[in-house]
């Protein structure tokens, strides 16, 4: 025993030389072949089955615009024709014959193959992943027939109205990069997609040195080991870091708080969805930390945010999470309100919110509480081989093995102050982006635009007067300054100038007496007058025939708007 | 052909011989404390899995109170007992971990506590109350009532469940499982904390109700903590639920438009009595027209992301056909084409060994757990035998080709569809096709 584990820390010592000053699980054992390919093999004989995953750091994180939801497509081709079963039929004729359970995901930064069969058929289930792995034809026929089922697939998401919110709310958090966080992908690119792609995402990321091959279940590692090192030993590595030959972009921070209100038919009820660019694996492993410890503080139900919510019948649901990622993972605040007590429930929530770093929001036994119950979680997560091996390949991906199995000690590090930095330092008086679901109708029903207004960009909220008029009369103008006044009380940092303008044959006031009727009304509704500059111009008058004058002067008698950039 | 079936039956008999099941297969055991059943499977491992069953399900309840029994379980597991009040009742379950929750079915409800090895004495405490002194506090029924009208809602948004529902009511109307087991908004803005007193004593006593205990636990100690867990519920009276096959002899077609994407099918057919030889035909059966459709549908067709078939052992089972399209016209043609196929050309030897395989290790997968264990344990005990569970692969493997060729034809003999989507692209002659 003592000589096995020699041989298993040198091993680890040479693969992932990170683990070398970490204790590994007892039945945790790792290798990395020559060409690259870490092997992780965990021992656990509680049912006569063995688990083979194989995980490629590849998903949403690698695609632009123009790839985003291949590497989804890529991984439903990975279960179709290859050198060894030259049709999905042929393929799908081995995994009966197998008995074999299988399944693959992509999510932001993971594509993961899965099987599961009996443990005396482990050699067979290995060579099966090899043939897919390493020699998939991409058949042009089967990719023709594949591409409308991942469309069916995305069809089915968009069948639930929630998903509209999602998906809007990612759009406004990640912006440019939106298809960097977007692992289902854009409806388009999937349906048009060619085996010429598919083999550009091969040729930069299926790679023995970007993957990780993990064994669960009731197996010997070292015989585990001898078989993989004769099926995938002589897999070519690529030579290069695809990391490093095609960077992944960093996320453009959040600028501006943002309130995104979407309606659908077939939303039942009102929900809430809050999100914050939170920390990752690379920049600040200590908050990762700490924005699971607090995440877990506020799901206990004697938590103030769980009291003065769901006890009092403000909300029926609320929870807070946070997704460990490289790449800047998301904190998300979902809320589903109860529909008489929407704004109260809102007020409350942001109450909750301003109080997170303060002294007293949590007790220390809810703070210990979080840490034992995260551990306990693992206890359980262990349970399961089949599930719990694709845990430890998510940590592989989106941090290492040694982040994984340091979690339970790291955990138990942090402290309150810890929890109040990550919160001032991602949460408290940052940018954010909240979205709203409601039922058709119910937006103006409860008169949600009171306190929560769909918000718009500068350019947007341009307004017009009617002619010798200083009043914003119509209701579309008056939208729009609720919104504005929205858009300004939830960026309370920000100030705006106003460009009020008049043209030729008005009174020369005229624009001034426009910029204080708008001063007027955000001064009203609580906006303080020193955030607001204003402009008052006129209107350069184009020549143009009689006809199109007053045209032309309805759209001189505007308002313009613009952040003052500090 | 013979041979195949031997070889498959050896494999799955080394497969319990060498599995840490295999071991413990026997010691499944079923305890009478005091005229209330136990049934006890003791592991090695660090997780305890207990669950309190209450038979009976929808045959509990009228329609007009469909929702009932689960908001009585909500109310049991969430608002406290006499000895904890709902503070420290949380309180304490969050500091150690564990989890006691309690949700209703078709058939059963069932309290269940899941905790780690070390809290078990403690969350068990708890779990006694729970049962036996549950806070039927007007304030908190009126909060979980509320909460549980809002999932519903939520739920009914969810265009899977909505279906879900809709087949249901169409299949089984006017029989139990056309009560909605999360009730309407209707059946619990009528419900009072009375008729939730009335329901727990109609239920709760040791003829309708049995516990599954799966974990590390001490044999003798557990006849104790049962015997003081039960020592107030009276011994009533329980008779079995009967029953109720299906008898769709022709396909009718229900329809509900709603707009989205895509749209929504499920058919619903016979199926045979849980628990005998014609039930693991069926199983079979559907397992292989679950393959079939992923080809025909999916692989060679691309008219689906997800067709599925699959055959549901409720006590009133039934067989079921899914599929989410934009091409309904086509891709029902083809589900009916291929059940047609099954009904007139069979399975081949092949097929029904490759499935057999298949169920070992789905099988195992779902004993991975021991909150699954108990799950399946309770499950099959309230459907008629928990030894139901623990030989399922022996039961899987005795059934020969010929049984799973003629269950088919036996019970398919019509379709009861329920569309949800798009309903001008619905034919309906071609879901009223006789099979």
């Amino acid at each position: 025993m003592f000589k096995k584990l020699i041989i298993i820390i040198g091993a680890s010592f040479v693969g992932l030389s990170a683990m070398a000053q970490d204790k590994l699980p007892d039945n945790f054992f790792i290798k990395k072949l020559n060409n690259g390919l870490e092997v992780l093999v965990i021992e656990d004989e509680n049912v006569p089955l063995a688990t083979i995953e194989i995980v490629v750091r590849n998903g949403a994180y690698t695609e632009d615009k123009d790839y985003n939801g291949l590497s989804h497509l890529y991984e439903h081709m990975f279960f179709k024709a290859n050198k060894a079963y030259p049709s999905q039929k042929a393929f799908l004729d081995r995994v009966n014959e197998l008995g074999i359970s299988f399944n693959g995901t992509t999510s932001d930064e993971r594509v993961n193959y899965f099987v599961t069969l009996s443990k005396d058929k482990l050699v067979d289930g290995l060579s099966f992943m090899n043939n897919a792995i390493r020699y998939p034809l991409f058949d042009t026929v089967e990719m023709r027939k594949e591409n409308p089922v991942v469309a069916g697939e995305f069809q089915r998401a968009e069948s639930n109205p929630f998903f509209g919110l999602f998906d809007r709310m990612n759009k406004e958090v990640w912006q440019d990069n939106y298809s960097r966080k977007n692992p289902i992908g854009d409806y388009n690119i999937i349906y048009t997609a060619t085996a010429e792609k598919m083999n550009v995402i091969k040729n930069k990321y299926y790679y023995p040195n970007n993957s990780l091959l993990a064994v669960c279940g009731d197996v010997d590692h070292n015989k585990v080991f001898a078989e993989i090192e004769k099926i995938f030993g002589d897999w070519a590595p690529s030579g290069f870091d695809p990391f490093q030959k095609w960077p992944i972009p960093e996320f453009k921070p959040i600028e501006y708080a943002k309130q995104v209100v979407i309606e659908s038919p077939n939303a039942q009820v009102p929900l809430f969805m809050l999100t914050y660019h939170g920390p990752d694996t690379r920049n600040d492993i200590n908050a990762t930390y700490a924005a699971d410890v607090f995440s877990y503080i506020l799901q206990q139900k004697n938590a103030k945010l769980y009291k003065e919510l769901v006890e009092t019948g403000l909300a029926f649901q609320v929870n807070v999470g946070y997704q460990t990622a490289k790449y800047v993972g998301p904190i998300n605040i979902i809320m589903v309100p109860s529909p008489r007590k929407i704004k109260e429930a809102y007020e409350v929530l942001w109450k909750n919110i301003n109080e997170w770093d303060s002294d007293d929001y949590f007790t220390d036994e809810q703070l210990q509480t979080a840490k034992d119950q995260l551990g306990i979680q693992e206890e359980f997560n262990k349970e399961k081989p089949s599930n719990f091996i694709h845990t430890v390949t998510y940590w592989w991906c989106s941090a290492t093995i040694p982040y994984y199995t340091n979690y339970e000690a790291n955990l138990q590090k942090v402290t309150r102050e810890d929890i109040k930095n990550y919160v001032r330092k991602y949460i408290k008086g940052k940018p954010y982006v909240m979205g709203v679901m409601l039922r058709n109708g119910m937006r103006k029903s409860m008169k949600t635009d009171e306190f929560f207004a769909p918000s718009l960009s500068m350019e947007e909220y341009t307004m017009s007067f009617n002619k010798d008029e200083i009043n914003l009369a119509k209701e579309k103008n008056a939208e729009k300054l609720t919104s504005l006044i929205q858009w300004l009380k939830i960026n309370p940092n920000a100030n705006i100038s106003i460009e009020t303008y008049y043209h030729d044959g008005e009174k020369k006031t005229m624009g001034m007496d426009r910029y204080n009727t708008i001063l007027k009304t955000l001064t009203d509704a609580g906006i303080e007058e020193t955030r607001i500059i204003g402009t008052s111009n006129k209107a350069f008058q184009v020549k143009k025939m009689k006809a199109d004058v007053e045209e032309t002067n309805a759209l001189n008698r505007k308002v313009m708007f613009s952040i003052v950039k500090k | 052909m013979k041979k195949n079936i031997i070889t498959i039956v050896s494999a799955a008999v080394l497969l319990f011989n060498n599995s840490a099941f295999a071991q413990t297969k026997n010691t499944v055991e079923e305890i009478v404390v005091d005229g209330f059943k136990v049934i006890y499977k003791p592991t090695n491992n660090q997780i305890v899995s207990a669950r309190f069953f209450i038979k009976g399900g929808t045959a509990n309840y009228a329609k007009e109170q469909e929702g009932i029994e689960n908001l009585l379980l909500d109310v049991m597991t969430n608002a406290g007992t006499a000895k904890y009040p709902k503070s420290d009742y949380n309180r304490l379950l969050d500091k150690m971990g564990s989890s006691i929750g309690g949700s209703s079915g078709l058939d059963y409800g069932n309290i269940a506590l899941n905790c780690i090895n070390k809290n078990f004495d403690a969350t068990w405490a708890i779990f006694e109350d729970v049962i036996n002194a549950p806070s039927m506090d007007d304030a908190e029924f009126k909060k979980q009532r509320d909460a549980m009208i809002s999932n519903i809602k939520q739920e009914k948004s969810d265009p899977d469940a909505y279906l879900t529902e809709m087949a249901m009511n169409d299949a089984f109307a006017n029989l139990n499982y056309d009560k909605n087991t999360n009730g309407s908004e209707e059946s619990l803005s009528k419900l009072s904390i009375d008729d939730l007193k009335a329901h727990y004593k109609k239920v709760m006593n040791k003829k309708q109700t049995f516990l599954v205990v799966v974990g590390k636990i001490d044999r003798a100690q557990l006849i104790e903590k049962v015997k003081k867990l039960i020592k107030s519920l009276p011994e009533g009276a329980y008779m079995p639920v009967k029953p109720a096959l299906l008898s769709i002899n022709k396909s009718t077609l229900n329809t509900e438009e709603r707009k989205m994407a895509t749209n929504y099918i499920r058919g619903v057919m016979n199926g045979p009595a849980y628990g005998t030889e014609e039930s693991y035909a069926m199983q079979l059966a559907f397992g292989i027209l679950q393959d079939r459709l992923f080809d025909e549908i999916r692989t060679n067709r691309s008219l689906s992301y997800a067709p599925a078939a699959f055959y549901q052992t409720n006590i009133n089972p039934c067989s079921n056909v899914y599929v989410t399209t934009t091409d309904p016209d086509q891709a029902v043609q083809v589900i009916i084409d291929e059940i047609k196929k099954i009904k007139t050309v069979g399975f081949s030897e092949q097929e029904i060994k490759n499935q057999k395989s298949s169920y070992v290790t789905t099988y195992y997968m779902g004993l991975e757990t021991n909150a699954a264990q108990s799950q399946g344990l309770g499950v099959a005990e309230v459907k008629g035998n928990w030894k139901n569970f623990i030989n399922f692969i022996d039961n899987i493997n005795k059934i020969p080709a010929k049984e799973v060729n003629a269950v088919v034809k036996k019970y398919l003999s019509g379709i009861r569809w329920s569309y949800l989507g798009d309903l001008t692209k619905v034919k309906s002659d071609t879901f009223l096709q006789k099979l």
